[in-house]
């Protein structure tokens, strides 16, 4: 299903942003690597800077929006390092190779403009004569099953249901046949039937295009439903990564089986859901050890003088923890 | 089990104005004769997507709005005619918790001030006052300390969990919840639900969970109720409306629910065609036909009503049995 | 207090706040202690003296009755704070009192109140104060009515969007939810809540009181000479723009100071209170 090529290849990430309260480590050196074809998940809670690292790849964190902030690493899309590339060029990887749709599609969409407008004017950059152009539209409309398809091309955003409107902007997106999608919280705000169709949609645009999907999310049940990896992070930091079937039966990190453990599964009568207790740690501090030592009961001394280091456990399957590595 | 609140036929509809001298105006028919009833230390789900109408149903519990036609009763007692005097202890008995914890409290009042304000309103005697706040805090897990906070000092699971403190603090027999966790990370989230299993176990307590998330409702309820446009669908003990649902609805929410696990993934799964209709425009007879893959011409014509299927289990379909 | 105190603190960081307060602080100080920092009073006629340009004993030179501009000046402040205080307190009174009304009551409270709202903002302010001090008389008193009056409905409109917003928030229907009554919603919930957008609201409507008050003093409507108010003096220092312009450069000086240090202020304010207070 997928070849060993990396479409997106991100080292030792680390992103830090200046706040009234002190520098902040958003995200603490992550290397995880996406897969042509496949959809790799990024879970995690508030907090774990998820949705922060989608940003940086697509080089939307600016000295306008996030003024002092810090990027080092490398992120490897074909054979560039996307955080050093020109911002012109950048403008070039975006929508066209990798694309990005966000959680809340009203606001992603601009209300002065019809839908379909919007999505001819992703497509026209490709410089694609404008009778074709309007073809595509109208295509697009319909394989991505928009229902009345001739009246939704000539709506506004704001007169389009949530579920019409996250199509549309997936339809954006993917109009120019980009390599890698990039899905923040794609279905959170949607009901759960139109969540169901949505995933599906990007299923099947998937297996039809070809391409990549990065999801992020904080839903195991997304995860569960449509990904074939999954890394999970914790207070900017990847704890664990493998393949969706080996992270759900065997998780070995502490608190990707406590998080898992906490899903509300069966009835009340069965069983209490677990608890993590404590709270993340200080995001201004620069903690020695693990992440996780003060919430987890296990906790080593080792834990508190040095950082756990991603290994491989199983084949392809990674977590950052002494006692899994058998080294406390 | 004994009754201790129930709804009958109850409406609300929502007046829309249009034109100038609001000769025209249409109707949202948010909760449209709806019937259920909560038994007492039992938690009745109410789930339903966005515009099923069970907020509203909150709110008319609640007595935050009135209702159209209907009636509402607690212990027996009519709460929609109930006079004030009867109103006043009516309020005692039932609590709620919203879904957004960082707006539930006053955010320019202190937690103690948050705290206090229904005890005082409700007449109760300052030496009383704070031994019941210590020890609300205290059955919700959170320390004195919190008193002196403001909101928004607090995170999302202290919020809520304060949030249900003041809603116990006048020894309610019902609370009702509407989304409490919707908002909240899966560790948090897991807190608050222990903390709400314990509490009803301690204080007797009957619950009205709603959520749109099948997978919290099917752990916290005994039975669970589904709401689509305003109607009840189906009413049952929870696994059985969940596991072998009769209504195509019920079907869908429960296979289109994202699995707990990867291995549930190739599950049967009926899915909805198109969009939930406008509230304004309401399809004709069963509101789900214009959506629904058993739809035959009775659909289109008749509005079925909820008719009983087995003890406890109710579905408002023409095509019970058959599909 | 030490909340307050903590605040302020963190209030000062912003810089145009921090300026506006110093600003503010300077004209107010200069207000309250005019006996003593004026060394002549506003009202001594020295006519040997007169239409001096500025000099170390008259600092900012005296006018065509030979008083000394530079106390003239000082004691203007007085006038100008004081109508400029009383009347966004009568606005604030009025303004914010029907606001609450309109916007948590609805129905036909809210159909009378913008209504009445709506024809008070079409009126031009000017005109409408010039209208009211002709019928009134001209005096200081009938100014700061008159300024109350055409501009109360600014605090009217943002009080009435914003209670209608408040209302239906969590906490106040959790309040209603337990029951505590309309009055009591609206003065603990909801003001508190109202009360950073009033705060901003004042420090930008004062300093349009106080050219509205000198705007009145210029046209001879508002106090009479021999009133320092700085509209008189400018008012007085036309006749005299060829001779002496310093009789009339330094209470323009005044008005742009004090005007642009409560406009930093309530900028300052509203960045601090809540960058998306959206007013």
């Amino acid at each position: 299903m997928t070849d060993r090529t990396p479409i997106l290849s991100v080292r030792n990430l680390e992103i830090k942003f200046k706040t009234p309260a002190g520098l902040v480590n958003a995200v603490n050196r992550v290397d995880f690597d996406i897969q042509t074809g496949e959809i790799y998940a990024l879970v995690g809670e508030t907090g774990c800077g998820k949705s922060t690292t989608a940003h940086a790849v697509m080089r939307l964190i600016n000295s306008i929006n996030a003024p002092g902030h810090q990027i080092k690493g490398k992120v490897g899309y074909k054979n560039l390092d996307l955080l050093s590339l020109p911002d012109e060029e950048m403008c070039n990887i975006r929508g066209k190779n990798i694309s990005m749709i966000f959680q809340n599609p009203l606001d992603s969409l601009n209300p002065l403009y019809k839908a379909g407008y919007q999505i001819y004017e992703a497509i026209v950059l490709d410089r694609i004569a404008k009778v074709d152009a309007w073809h595509r539209v109208l295509d697009l409309f319909k394989d991505l099953k928009i229902p009345d398809p001739e009246r939704s091309i000539s709506s506004y955003p704001q007169e389009l249901s949530g579920g019409m409107r996250q199509r549309v902007m997936i339809g954006m997106m993917l109009s120019r046949r980009p390599k890698l999608l990039i899905a923040d919280e794609p279905t959170t705000a949607l009901d759960v039937t139109i969540q169901a169709q949505i995933l599906n949609l990007i299923l099947a645009l998937r297996d039809s295009l070809g391409m990549a999907v990065w999801v992020i999310t904080h839903d195991f049940g997304i995860v569960a439903e449509i990904a074939d990896r999954v890394g999970v992070m914790y207070a900017g930091v990847l704890v664990e990564e493998g393949d969706v079937f080996e992270i759900f039966d065997n998780p070995i990190h502490p608190y990707t089986r406590m998080l898992l453990e906490s899903l509300p599964q069966g009835s009340k009568h069965d069983k209490r859901l677990c608890t993590i207790p404590g709270t993340l740690p200080d995001p201004t501090l620069d903690i020695s050890g693990c992440p996780f030592q003060d919430r987890c009961p296990m906790n080593y001394e080792k834990c508190s003088r040095k950082t756990p280091p991603l290994t491989m456990i199983r084949t392809g399957h990674k977590t950052a923890c002494h006692l899994a590595t058998k080294e406390v | 089990m004994s009754i201790l609140a129930e709804a009958s036929n109850l409406k609300k509809y929502f007046e829309i104005n249009n034109g100038v001298f609001r000769k025209d105006s249409t109707f949202i028919k948010a909760v449209d004769d709806i019937s259920f009833t909560v038994n007492h230390r039992e938690t009745l789900g109410l789930v339903g997507e966005s515009g099923s109408g069970k907020s509203t149903v909150a709110r008319l519990f609640l007595n935050l709005i009135h209702p159209t036609a209907g009636e509402m009763r607690l212990n027996g007692i009519d709460i929609v005619g109930a006079d004030s005097r009867t109103m006043k202890m009516l309020r005692q008995q039932i609590g709620i918790v919203f879904q957004d914890p960082s707006v539930s409290m006053n955010p320019r009042a202190t937690i103690e001030w948050s705290l206090r304000r229904p005890l005082l309103t409700n007449g109760k005697k300052k030496v009383e006052i704070d031994s019941q706040i210590g020890d609300i805090l205290q059955k919700v897990n959170l320390g004195m300390e919190v008193l002196t906070r403001y909101p928004h000092q607090l995170s999302g699971g202290q919020q809520q969990r304060i949030s249900v403190a003041r809603a116990l603090l006048l020894q309610p027999q019902l609370l009702v919840l509407d989304e409490p966790t919707s908002a909240l990370d899966i560790s948090v989230q897991a807190q608050v639900l222990n903390v709400l299993l314990e509490l009803q176990g301690e204080f007797d307590l009957a619950y009205l969970f709603i959520s749109h998330d099948l997978n919290v409702v099917r752990y916290i309820s005994d039975r669970v109720a589904i709401m689509y446009l305003g109607k009840l669908m189906e009413v049952g003990p929870v696994d059985t409306v969940l596991e072998h649902a009769l209504h195509p609805y019920s079907r869908a929410l429960a296979s289109g629910s994202p699995p707990l696990s990867p291995h549930q993934r190739r599950r049967n799964r009926l899915l909805l065609s198109n969009e939930p209709t406008s509230m304004i425009d309401l399809p004709s007879g069963c509101h789900l036909h214009p959506r629904c893959p058993y739809k035959k011409g009775i659909c289109v014509k008749v509005p079925p009503e909820l008719q009983k299927v087995e003890k406890g289990h109710m579905a408002a379909c023409h095509r019970i049995g058959k599909i | 207090m030490k909340g307050f105190l903590s605040a302020f603190g963190v209030a000062c960081r912003n810089k145009t706040f921090l300026a506006g307060f110093v600003i503010m602080l300077s004209v107010c100080f200069t207000a309250v202690f005019a006996d003593v920092i004026a060394p002549f009073t506003y009202d001594e006629i020295d006519i040997s003296n007169r239409l001096k340009p500025p000099s170390t004993q008259h600092l900012l030179g005296t006018d065509h009755l030979g008083r000394d501009s530079f106390s003239r000046l000082v004691y203007g402040s007085q006038i100008a704070l004081k109508v400029g205080f009383i009347a966004v307190s009568i606005q604030i009174l009025v303004g914010v009192s029907l606001g609450l009304i309109a916007g948590y009551f609805g129905g036909w409270q809210d159909r009378a109140i913008i209504f009445i709202t709506d024809v008070f903002w079409a009126v031009p302010t000017i005109i409408l104060a010039i209208a009211i001090c002709t019928v009134l008389g001209p005096s200081l008193t009938n100014v700061i009515i008159a300024i109350a009056i055409v501009s109360w409905a600014q605090f009217t409109r943002i009080v009435r969007s914003k209670t209608q917003a408040l209302k239906n928030m969590a906490y106040v229907e959790a309040a209603r939810a337990f029951g505590e009554n309309d009055l009591n919603i609206i003065m603990r919930y909801i003001l508190p809540n109202v009360f950073p957008v009033i705060i901003v609201l004042a420090s930008l409507a004062l300093p349009v009181a106080i050219i509205d008050t000198t705007a009145m003093g210029f046209l001879g409507l508002g106090a009479q000479p021999p009133a320092p108010d700085w509209g008189v003096i400018l008012s007085g220092s036309m006749t005299y723009i060829r001779e002496a312009p310093w009789i009339g450069i330094f209470p323009g000086l005044a008005i742009i100071y004090i005007v642009l240090g409560f406009n930093l202020l309530g900028e300052g304010l509203r960045d601090i209170l809540d960058p998306r207070l959206k007013i």
